[in-house]
């Protein structure tokens, strides 16, 4: 569990529109826990999606341990896991089944998908929601549920899209907590905010600002 | 407001389309089912009509009416005028044949045998082939050809008037012309005109055509006729309720002013019961479709209502009233329905005139109101649907109105719904077991000749699938909640969020029921097809036995054996039959009965019945033209002569006699010489007549008679006594001798086992008994004859093994008795028989009758047969060559049905025409199904496009999420129809088999079953749409997740 996340030059546009990701160069390493901070509109969806592979650039690449990242069944097969700025769950799934779906998608056994389920809501909070559905939670806890998802893939690389961004301190905390953890268990995380006081908690930041990125603290 | 709305429409392109068609097709049937009610009714009628035999459509008013009082008297030609003037007034029938005629008949005497009829004919020579010209004068005569050759006159000659014609002078008539009928089956020509078409044992000779001014001037008295035929124009002018009605009232009300010659009714009770089950079919299964549509629509406007619910939470929160709120949304439904009614109309109109045949223009009107306002009752309908949805869909609160997945509730409307719709279902399948039938097919029941029962038994197998729909939409939810833990349990992404959706995706049970619902019908309207087109198909076997059989009228059974015999000499395509209706016996000729016997069920095979059949006949003594010698003696004589008879019959079945003496108490030689029969005459039988009146009857016959006939040969020359006896043939129980050309001898007549008397209980015959003299005939008087019903002084050769062998079907004979009831083969002659075998069905009779060998009959009858109706029985295959031989031997062929013929007759018939509604109502069914799973499908796409573009986004491979896409639609589809199936096979199960396929009540045995191809085809015919629906359904859906970001691949 040592991959690591390189963008080299990256642009990236939306059809033919101007480019929203200008000649973006960063490296998400294992262990650290990089922020892309920006203000809204900055690119930092943009640049996650980048990484998880669902968006492919005009210019530069992205590659995980050297390898170019293809596409988004590329990037989840690296292990490259993204947590959704819009959480991303299925409303007619409850929160575990929404996290269950996606470890049995990922091949894992049903026993190892139930048991990381519970694991996963457990340190979020959610097992009293676990069998609730998505719409019936709140926006807070749909955000946790989304982020024990990403947790519970236990991937190599961790993207994680504004997952505070509906929290209160007290679970924002314990967000940024687990994503250190996820760190310290080797993963490469990247955690785009623009919670400038989430982002001091990483080891390193990556600021957007018009689509071109300067890494203000490495 | 408007722009709005047109923004709002644009912007669900797809649903409002979709909504459209669903309308549209809902809006056709309505329309479409009084356009087709009324068209089918007269297409069926006048198909009734063309399909019927000339008898009973024929209406024919006679009078007798005195012209001269006394011969020589002036004519007073006005009581014709005021004959022809009241029959006109008592019956109009436009649209019908009328013709007029006036008869007078008599005999030429010489070799015209028959009664000939002197007629005159409105429009004769528009029927006849004429050389020479029609008559147009006083005394102008027009002769058949047949007539004048035996008259040996011809044009240009002269022909007396008939005798006792009552004519007032006795002019002669001049020929003028020469006619050959075009056609003698024609209607035109009546009855008793022609000699071709008389029936036998009622000779006429063809009529003598004059003038009616002919008529007037010289008759002194003559029969006044009207002719009517009911023709299929006369129900397009009049309309088909009107022919029935007409004629009933018409004919009763002619009391006693004429003769009526008519048998209308069976063809009046015909077009009864298929008007009758047009009429009360196809509105049920059109009220059926509205109901179905209604609820269609309904589901789809409350999805689309559903659809909108986060506009309608937006403009509830900005505080949009009542009012507004029903301005702004009320349009969006309503919009679509609306447009719907004239394209609907349209297409309803042109399909039911294209499945149906235009409508009378007397009920255009009607058929124009009851479609208008069919069609605005579904709007209507339509309307009020999409008002209930909207209201419904707002009752909501507003928090589950911003909800991507609104909560699944059930309100106890929908419960009451249900259950009214379970017992209504109920009640009618009550109503069904007490009285009715249905018609099979279609999803309805039908009134039938015979009970009338309709009302809400008639929708049984529509509400038998809406009940099973309801119910099996009812545990789709919880089933699928059960197989979703199961899923995860098996680690199936895939199946997880399949079952996951079945389970919490608010309408699909409805949708699911509308699926069950449409698969049911297609599957019983299809299943009902082809039962009943396989019954037809049964029925048309069963009723003519063969490929193609051909009624012959004019000649005895033994001629058409002859000639069938003569034009297919190898035995492979004809076989001659004869019918005794009176009696259900049909007589066939085993010889080839193995060939052209169709195959059927219930029957079997033609050789296992021919073999049966076989009577062991022996082949008959033939004689020829010129001298015969005849020996025997006689010890006990009358004072007054007698004669022998020796009676023989031709090829044609025309009898000859032949009759020897008086004869002498003595040993003698008589001669006697046979004309007629210059191609040989077969040996029928011989008995003692009286020489001065030998057609005495029976009952009075010659008594006291006893002699022994030692030979009888042709004579040629001087031979010894029993010369030329000759050696016997095979045969039952033959005289030896018979069978070889020349004659029989002492040894012959000598044979006990070779005679019989007349046969069955009713009769008695001489005392016969044989020594080495020859054959004793001893007449007793009547003192000594005791009791007997009916003497037959007859003595016949033993040909035929007796008891005549027979198949049977019906009532299997008692055990203590070798046959059924005496077979009573020829109206007057009663026959023993013994049942060979028994079956369930025999084609021509059905399940009740017997088959006997024809030869064997023509044997026991004497040879003509004329009691019976001929037929010629063909193979498909038959060269044209037979049939032209057929037809150039002579023989009238009075009708040619083949079982394709059949079959498309009984297609034509009224429940046919209801299962084509029905077929139609059923495919409509199933595409307003299938456009209901592509609404809800585009009512929900972005939704579960968000929700799969956002597992794809978070991991789930692109081949599981389109894997999920499809396998949503298509295992509702499949659900829906493995359960629609079952449907169709527990409503064909509890209805099918109490089916009336034809309008007169006609059961084919066995019963009709569904087939493995036709359960296939039902399977096929409704997967097709719906899967290709719900194909069409996930593509777009995959498409439409594909593009959002991640989501390709």
């Amino acid at each position: 569990m040592t991959k690591a996340l390189v963008a080299d030059r990256v642009t990236v546009a939306y059809g033919v529109r101007a480019p929203v990701l200008h000649d973006v160069t960063v490296a998400a390493a294992p262990g650290r826990v990089l922020a892309v901070t920006g203000p809204s509109g900055a690119g930092k969806t943009t640049l996650l999606s980048t990484l998880a592979g669902l968006l492919r650039p005009m210019s530069g690449t992205v590659t995980v341990d050297g390898e170019r990242v293809r596409d988004r069944d590329h990037a989840v097969a690296e292990g490259i896991v993204l947590v959704p700025q819009d959480n991303g769950l299925a409303p007619i799934l409850t929160a575990a089944e929404n996290v269950t779906v996606t470890l049995l998608a990922r091949g894992m056994s049903a026993a190892d998908a139930r048991r990381a389920t519970a694991e996963a809501l457990e340190l979020l909070g959610l097992a009293g929601q676990a069998g609730q559905l998505v719409e019936e939670l709140s926006g807070g806890q749909q955000q946790r549920a989304a982020f024990a998802r990403g947790l519970a893939l236990a991937g190599d690389v961790l993207l994680a899209d504004e997952v505070t961004s509906e929290l209160d301190a007290q679970n924002r905390q314990k967000v940024i907590d687990l994503l250190l953890a996820e760190a310290a268990r080797g993963a490469a995380v990247v955690f785009a905010t623009h919670d400038a006081e989430a982002a001091a908690g990483c080891h390193a930041e990556l600021r957007l600002v018009d689509g071109r990125g300067e890494l203000v603290r490495a | 407001m408007l722009s709005i709305v047109l923004a709002a429409l644009r912007a669900r392109r797809s649903s409002t389309i979709a909504v459209w068609l669903m309308a549209c097709l809902v809006v056709a049937a309505a329309v479409g089912a009084p356009w087709y009610v009324l068209g089918a009714r007269e297409r069926v009628t006048v198909q009734d009509v063309a399909d019927d035999t000339n008898v009973h459509r024929m209406i024919i008013l006679t009078q007798d009416v005195t012209i001269a009082a006394v011969p020589g008297e002036t004519p007073d030609p006005t009581v014709i005028d005021t004959a022809f003037a009241n029959m006109r007034s008592a019956i109009r029938l436009p649209g019908a044949i009328d013709i007029t005629g006036l008869r007078v008949v008599g005999s030429l005497g010489g070799r015209i045998n028959a009664p000939v009829p002197v007629a005159y004919r409105s429009g004769v020579c528009d029927h006849v082939v004429v050389v020479g010209r029609c008559p147009t004068d006083v005394n102008d005569v027009m002769l058949s050809r047949a007539l004048a050759g035996q008259l040996g006159v011809n044009v240009g000659g002269t022909v007396p008037w008939p005798t006792a014609s009552r004519l007032a002078t006795v002019p002669s008539l001049r020929i003028v012309g020469l006619y050959d009928p075009i056609d003698v089956e024609n209607a035109y020509w009546g009855k008793g005109l022609l000699s071709a078409t008389a029936p036998v044992g009622s000779p006429t000779a063809d009529a003598m055509f004059v003038t009616e001014s002919t008529i007037r001037a010289d008759a002194q008295g003559a029969t006044v006729e009207r002719l009517l035929v009911v023709t299929p124009a006369t129900v397009t002018s009049s309309g088909p309720d009107a022919l029935a009605d007409q004629l009933s009232v018409m004919v009763a009300a002619i009391g006693n002013s004429f003769a009526l010659d008519q048998d209308y009714f069976p063809l009046a009770t015909r077009i009864d019961a298929d008007l009758r089950t047009v009429t009360n079919t196809v509105p049920v299964l059109a009220v059926e479709l509205i109901l179905f549509g209604w609820f269609a629509l309904y589901l789809v406007l409350r999805a689309m209502s559903a659809g909108r619910r986060a506009d309608v939470g937006l403009a509830l929160l900005r505080g949009t009233g009542r009012v507004g709120m029903w301005r702004l949304f009320g349009p969006q439904n309503a919009v679509p329905v609306v447009a719907a009614i004239p394209f609907g109309a349209l297409a309803g109109y042109l399909v039911a005139r294209w499945l149906a045949g235009p409508v009378h223009s007397s009920d255009q009107p009607v058929a124009l109101a009851v479609s208008a306002a069919a069609a605005l009752l579904v709007v209507l309908g339509a309307l009020i649907a999409s008002a209930v949805a909207e209201r419904a869909s707002r009752r909501a609160p507003i928090i589950d109105m911003l909800r991507r997945t609104p909560a699944r509730r059930r309100g106890w409307r929908a419960d009451a719904a249900d259950g009214v719709v379970v017992a209504l279902a109920l009640f009618a399948f009550v109503q069904f077991k007490i009285g009715g039938t249905a018609t099979i097919g279609g999803t309805s029941g039908a009134a039938t000749p015979t009970n009338g029962a309709v009302g809400v038994a008639a929708a049984t197998p529509a509400l038998l699938a809406v009940v099973i729909a309801l119910v099996a939409a009812r545990v789709v939810a919880p089933i699928a909640l059960r197989l979703l833990p199961a899923a995860i349990r098996a680690g199936h992404a895939t199946r997880m969020l399949t079952a996951a959706h079945f389970a919490r995706r608010p309408g699909i049970d409805r949708v699911f029921a509308i699926l069950v619902v449409a698969v049911a019908l297609i599957g019983y309207a299809v299943l009902g097809w082809q039962t009943a087109t396989d019954a037809a198909h049964t029925r048309a076997v069963e009723q003519l036995g063969a490929d193609r059989v051909l009624q012959i009228r004019n000649a005895s059974a033994q001629r058409v054996l002859t000639v069938t015999r003569a034009a297919d000499p190898t035995g492979r395509y004809a076989m001659a039959a004869a019918a005794y209706p009176s009696s259900k016996v049909l007589a066939v000729d085993r010889t080839r009965l193995a060939a052209i016997l169709h195959a059927g069920p219930g029957w079997p095979s033609g050789a296992s019945v021919a073999a049966a059949l076989d009577a062991n006949v022996a082949t008959a003594l033939r004689l020829s033209d010129g001298p015969l010698r005849l020996g025997a003696t006689a010890t006990t004589l009358p004072r007054h002569g007698v004669e022998l008879a020796v009676d023989l019959v031709d090829a044609d079945g025309v009898g000859h006699a032949v009759r020897f003496g008086p004869l002498a108490t003595r040993r003698n030689t008589y001669q006697a010489t046979l004309s007629g029969c210059p191609s040989g005459c077969a040996f029928v039988d011989l008995q003692v007549v009286d020489a001065l009146n030998p057609d005495s009857p029976a009952g009075s016959p010659v008594q006291g008679v006893s002699i022994v006939v030692g030979s009888l040969e042709p004579d040629s020359g001087p031979t010894g006594e029993g010369a030329s006896g000759t050696a016997a043939s095979g045969g039952a129980a033959a005289p030896s001798g018979v069978g070889v050309p020349g004659g029989l001898d002492a040894t012959a007549f000598g044979d006990r086992d070779g005679w019989r008397t007349s046969i069955g209980d009713a009769t008695l015959g001489p005392a016969v008994s044989t020594g080495p003299d020859g054959l004793h005939i001893d007449l007793p008087t009547g003192e000594s004859r005791g009791e007997f019903k009916l003497f037959d002084p007859r003595v016949f050769p033993a040909d035929v093994s007796l008891p005549v062998p027979v198949v049977s079907a019906g009532t299997p004979p008692a055990p203590d008795r070798p046959g059924l009831a005496d077979l009573d083969v020829f109206g007057d002659l009663t026959v023993p028989d013994r049942v060979a075998a028994h079956v369930a069905v025999l084609p021509q009779l059905g399940t009740s009758g017997t088959y006997v060998d024809l030869s064997a009959a023509l044997r026991l009858d004497g040879g003509a047969g004329v009691g019976a109706q001929p037929q010629i029985w063909l193979r498909a295959d038959a060269p044209a060559s037979v049939l032209a031989r057929i037809r150039a031997a002579g023989l009238v062929v009075a009708s040619d049905v083949s079982i394709g013929s059949a079959e498309a007759s009984y297609g034509r018939q009224a429940p046919f025409a209801a299962l084509r509604f029905g077929l139609a109502i059923a495919v409509i069914a199933l595409l307003v199904a299938a456009i209901a799973v592509i609404t809800l499908a585009t009512v929900e796409r972005q939704n579960r496009a968000a929700e799969l573009g956002a597992l794809r986004r978070v991991g789930l491979a692109a081949r599981a999420t389109a894997a999920t896409a499809y396998a949503t639609y298509l295992c509702l589809v499949a659900a829906a129809l493995g359960v629609g199936l079952a449907t169709v096979a527990i409503a064909h199960l509890l209805v099918g088999r109490h089916v009336t396929v034809f309008a007169d009540g006609y059961a084919v045995p066995p019963a009709p079953h569904a087939t493995a191809i036709g359960w296939v085809f039902v399977a096929v015919a409704s997967a097709v749409p719906l899967v290709a629906a719900a194909w069409y359904a996930a593509a777009r859906l995959v498409r439409t997740y594909r593009r959002v970001p991640g989501g390709g691949g």
